[in-house]
Formats: C-alpha cells, structure tokens, sequence
C-alpha cells in the first residue's frame, strides 16, 4: 500500500502536465502542436489498427519498431563486447594504453552523424551500415570506462591474485573483469542512450525502413500528430530500456555492492 | 522537501509546456508601414539551387524587388517539403516549393496560398538517371531498387510512381531515399541508390562528370508539362499583408517574363545561386518553361494525378489555393 503511494506521489506530475498539455493545445489550435489526445488517437491509427491475430499491430509497427530496436540493441550489444575487450586490455597495458589514447580520445571527439555519408559509402544502405554507425558512435564510454577500471585494480588483489598464482585466463575472470564491471556498467548505461539516438539519426537519412523512417514520412506527409506520435514511442523506447538496463544492473552488481561492505 | 521538490518539478514542467505553446504561436512582428505602405518590407524566402528559383534570384539581382519597396533575404533549402515545414512553423515568409508538397500539405489542414507559379516541365528536365555501367536498361527493372529523390511524397515520388505505373510496376515495387539534389550524383557513383530522380543542371553534371545515363524521362504522359514548382505564403501572411504580396507578385512576374523570353538570363543567373555549375554547363542545360501566370485549370492536374495515386485522399479544388487571378 505504502509502496503503491509513493509510486503515485511520484507520478501525479504527469496527468497535471498532460491536462495543462492537452488545455493550452486546443485553446492553441496550432497544426504544428496538436493535443494530446489527438497524438493518442494517431498512434492508435498507425500501429494498432491491424487485424486481432497479430493483436492488432499494423504492418508499420511489425515492420518499423522491431526492426529499429533490433539495430539498437544488435549495435550496443557489438559495442559493448568489444568496448569491452578492447578496453581491459589498454586498461591492463599501460603502455599500450599511452599509444592509443590519443586515437581514442580523437575518434571519441567526431560527432558520430557526420560519419554518415562516410558508412553509407562504405556499407549498402541497410542494416548493416546503421549498426556501424551506432557501434563506432557508441563503443567508446563502454571502452574508456573498460580501461579505467581495469587500471585502477586495487593493489590487494593483483598482489593476492599473484600470490595464488593464478593464470592468465583466470585473472582476467576472476580479478580484472569483475573488478571493472561497475565501470564498465556506467560506460554501458550512456551507450544505450546514445544508441537510440544515433539508430534515429542512421534511420533519418539513407533509410527505407524503422521508427526514425516513419518520423521522417509522417513530416513529409504533413501529418504532426504522426510525428508527435513518433516522438512518443521513441520516449517511450528510451524509458524502458534505461529502467531494464538499470534493473539488470541491480542484479548483475549486487555481489559488488555486498563484497564492498565486508571489507 | 520531498514535496516542495515535487512542486518545483510541476512548475518547470509547466513552465515547459508553456513555452512551446508560446513558440506555436509566431507572433512575427510585421515590421512597421514603409514609404510605400507595405505592411512588411522583408521578407524571408526559402528556395531551392535549381533552375525554377531563377525568377527569384533575377528579381532580386536586377532590383526589382527594391524598386517594389522589398527587401527580401533568400535562404537556400533542400525541398520544398522541408521548406513548407519553415513556413508554416514560422521561420519563412514565403517559399519556393513543388506543389504536390503544396497540395499534401492542404490536405493536412495547413493553409497555403500560392502567389505566383515558377516552373514548368518540358521533355527531358527531370529524368530518372542510372551509373555508367548500370544493368538496369528501363524503368522495369527497378524492382526492388532504391531511387534517390530530393523529398519523399514530392513531385519526385509522384512523377516516378507514373512511370513506374507505365512499365508495370508501383511504388511499392522500388525503395525511395530522400537525398539533396547536389549529392546525388555521389549517390549514384557509390551505389548507395540504383537509381536518381534529377533536375538540371544536375542532370547535365552527373553525365558529363560521371557519365550517369539516363533511364527515362519523367515529365511525359500524364506527367507531360506538368506544373512543377511555385511560390506559397501561408493564408495568415496573405490576410495580413495583401499589400506586401502584391508587390512580390508585381516583382516575381517582371523578373519571371525575362526567364520565360531571355534564356541568357538564365544561364547568368544559375551559377551564381548553384553550386558547381559554369557558364559553359549553363549553356546547354535543358530548361523548363516559366509560365507568366497563375492558373488554377492547369494546378488542377497535380491534384487530381494525386488523387490517382493514393496520395490524396480526397480531391482537393486547385482554385481554392489561389489568392486571385493576379499573377
């Protein structure tokens, strides 16, 4: 019951702000800010008109949603794998690390959608050159975090990892990976917001299909609820995949949360 | 605490809300009467670095939009989809724009009023264009290719789809991608696109330059000389400046008689306003016409091919978009 209320207290903000929304909208009657519940009414039009035994999603939203959220996460998982790797190496080779760090920081500092042409010409418009463009846009908070965790180890257990003589694979388990994870989960967590951004940017331009392809279709047929609708979903998108990251989060550094207090 | 935090949340997001209201609103501070009793006497005009601007960028090089007491600023934009959206948001007074953009965005409850045509189809002045080498021979092998085009559900999309019905096909059949007409030709040569619906003088650029060919003319049948472009204000502006109108609308049809009978002035013109483009290229580009008046018989034909396709869902009176017969 308690708990029930707190998540209310927390919440009441939104139905005041959607009223307040949905008043001065139609008082308003801007084309270009339509109200609230006219959006409404559109994203019910454009994905959940279709026939009752495909629970009435629209050929747009099994064709367009999936496949955005696909490239995201088939992007971010890439990134984090490698951003990963790569990071607990240059992490563990300080002098590796004093090479690269220059490249990395430069490659860091390109802003990722100016890169587009670059990939579209590298790769056929598709799949393909989107999730390149959101692992080459993203990879690098999950590889310098990677990298500063695995440099600041803390010296008890290098000594104690030693001590036990444990091998090289082992270390890299049992000692390195573990003890960088809670980095490693930050760099993760800004990767995932950016990931969404870039998969809308990636779909916007040289795009046939996906969320940001739809947006870019609902303006051009001058249909503003359509593309208030879009920029709902997307929120929407961004919210549920940042509360499951967290959640997963919880989980996978409750141990580290626990290890921290006993010592 | 808790509470008083809630409450500054509430008050900022209110506050938030507020603002973008207010930015809806537009309230553009018509600039003062002039001398010559304009309501306003700058203007903003959004065109595109094609051929069909010319009148705008002749008016405004030989004075005569000065000499109707305007001052007017043209900002380059990429398609007349996007433009319109400039328009109606408020950041444009008026733009060049194709009129199946025109008549999309009327049917979306937006009021647009066109002042003054600009630009007319002839044979070969937009064609759809392959690589060098490219296997596709006729427009029915796009199946399932992808076609450049400077906005979707534009003149592009339309005038394509009528010659993709002409060889069996739809529009479903092809993919289009939304591309600005100057970086097409890197489109092609990349093989991102199979195909690229083009104006002059890109079209002339890309055979000369990378020696794209030509797959077919799309401004025949029911395309044939077909109104392509014009200049929209939004009803509002029109409403509140009839004066100021009227003068660009004197102005647009002095400088567009001399595009219609003077095509040197074209050539001079172009590259000046169009990246890339010489004198030499100038001279042998293929050319619309620039129609000398506003008539709403032949606008109609854009709604009602429209219509045909699917692109409208309902007929649309071109007369209805006119603000009189002034040109």
């Amino acid at each position: 019951m308690k708990r029930v209320l707190r998540a209310a207290g927390r919440l009441w903000a939104v139905p005041v702000v959607l009223v307040v929304w949905e008043l001065v909208t139609r008082a308003a009657e801007n084309l270009s800010f339509p109200p609230p519940t006219t959006i409404a009414a559109s994203m019910y039009e454009m994905w959940l008109t279709g026939p009752p035994e495909r629970l009435w999603l629209t050929d747009a939203a099994l064709e367009n949603i999936p496949a955005s959220v696909g490239r995201l996460l088939a992007g971010w998982v890439l990134a984090g794998v490698i951003g990963t790797a790569v990071g607990l190496v240059l992490g563990r080779r300080p002098l590796y690390f004093r090479f690269v760090d220059p490249l990395v920081q430069f490659a860091r500092a390109i802003p990722p959608p100016m890169l587009l042409p670059f990939f579209m010409a590298l790769f056929a418009i598709g799949p393909q050159m989107q999730i390149n463009v959101i692992v080459f846009g993203i990879i690098w908070p999950v590889l310098i975090n990677a990298a500063e965790g695995a440099r600041h180890i803390d010296r008890q257990y290098v000594d104690t990892a030693r001590v036990f003589g444990l091998s090289l694979k082992q270390r890299l388990f049992l000692l390195v990976l573990p003890a960088a994870m809670p980095k490693i989960f930050a760099g993760l967590r800004v990767s995932l917001s950016l990931a969404l951004i870039l998969m809308v940017i990636s779909e916007l331009v040289g795009s046939t299909d996906g969320i940001g392809f739809q947006l870019l279709d609902a303006q051009r047929s001058y249909d503003l609820p359509g593309v208030w609708g879009t920029i709902v979903v997307l929120g929407v998108l961004g919210y549920v995949l940042n509360s499951a990251f967290l959640a997963a989060e919880r989980r996978v550094l409750s141990w580290h949360r626990t290890a921290k207090q006993t010592t | 605490m808790r509470f008083r935090l809630a409450g500054r949340a509430v008050v900022a997001g209110l506050a938030a809300v507020l603002t973008l209201s207010a930015c809806g609103g537009s309230d553009a501070k018509t600039d003062t009467a002039s001398a010559s009793g304009l309501e306003k006497t700058k203007i903003t005009i959004g065109a595109l670095p094609i051929p069909d601007s010319a009148a705008l960028y002749i008016a405004n090089k030989r004075g005569f939009f000065q000499k109707e007491g305007l001052t007017v600023d043209i900002q380059v934009v990429q398609g007349g989809a996007q433009a319109q959206q400039g328009l109606f948001g408020g950041s444009l007074d008026a733009t060049q724009t194709n009129y199946v953009s025109t008549f999309l965005a009327a049917s979306a409850g937006n009021k647009p009023k066109i002042i003054s045509d600009l630009y007319q189809a002839t044979p070969n002045s937009f064609n759809l264009m392959v690589a060098k080498d490219s296997s596709i021979k006729s427009p029915a092998d796009l199946k399932g290719k992808k076609i450049a085009v400077n906005s979707l559900r534009n003149i592009g999309t339309l005038s394509v789809t009528s010659v993709l019905k002409t060889h069996g096909l739809t529009d479903k059949d092809v993919e289009f991608l939304e591309f600005p007409f100057p970086d097409m030709a890197g489109k092609l040569e990349q093989g991102v696109v199979d195909a690229a619906w083009m104006t002059e003088p890109h079209l002339t650029a890309v055979q000369k330059n990378i020696g794209a060919q030509k797959l077919a003319d799309t401004m025949v049948d029911s395309t044939a000389d077909f109104p392509i472009a014009g200049v929209i204000v939004t009803e509002d502006f029109a409403n509140k400046n009839p004066k100021t109108v009227a003068a660009f609308q004197r102005a647009v049809a002095e400088a567009q008689k001399i595009s219609a009978s003077d095509r040197k002035a074209v050539e001079e013109i172009l590259p000046t306003y169009t990246k890339g483009i010489d004198a030499a290229t100038a001279a042998v580009i293929t050319l619309g016409t620039f129609p000398t008046s506003l008539d709403a018989t032949r606008l109609q034909r854009v709604a009602d091919l429209m219509l045909e396709q699917g692109l409208l869902k309902s007929k649309i009176e071109a007369k209805s978009l006119l603000l009189g017969n002034s040109g």
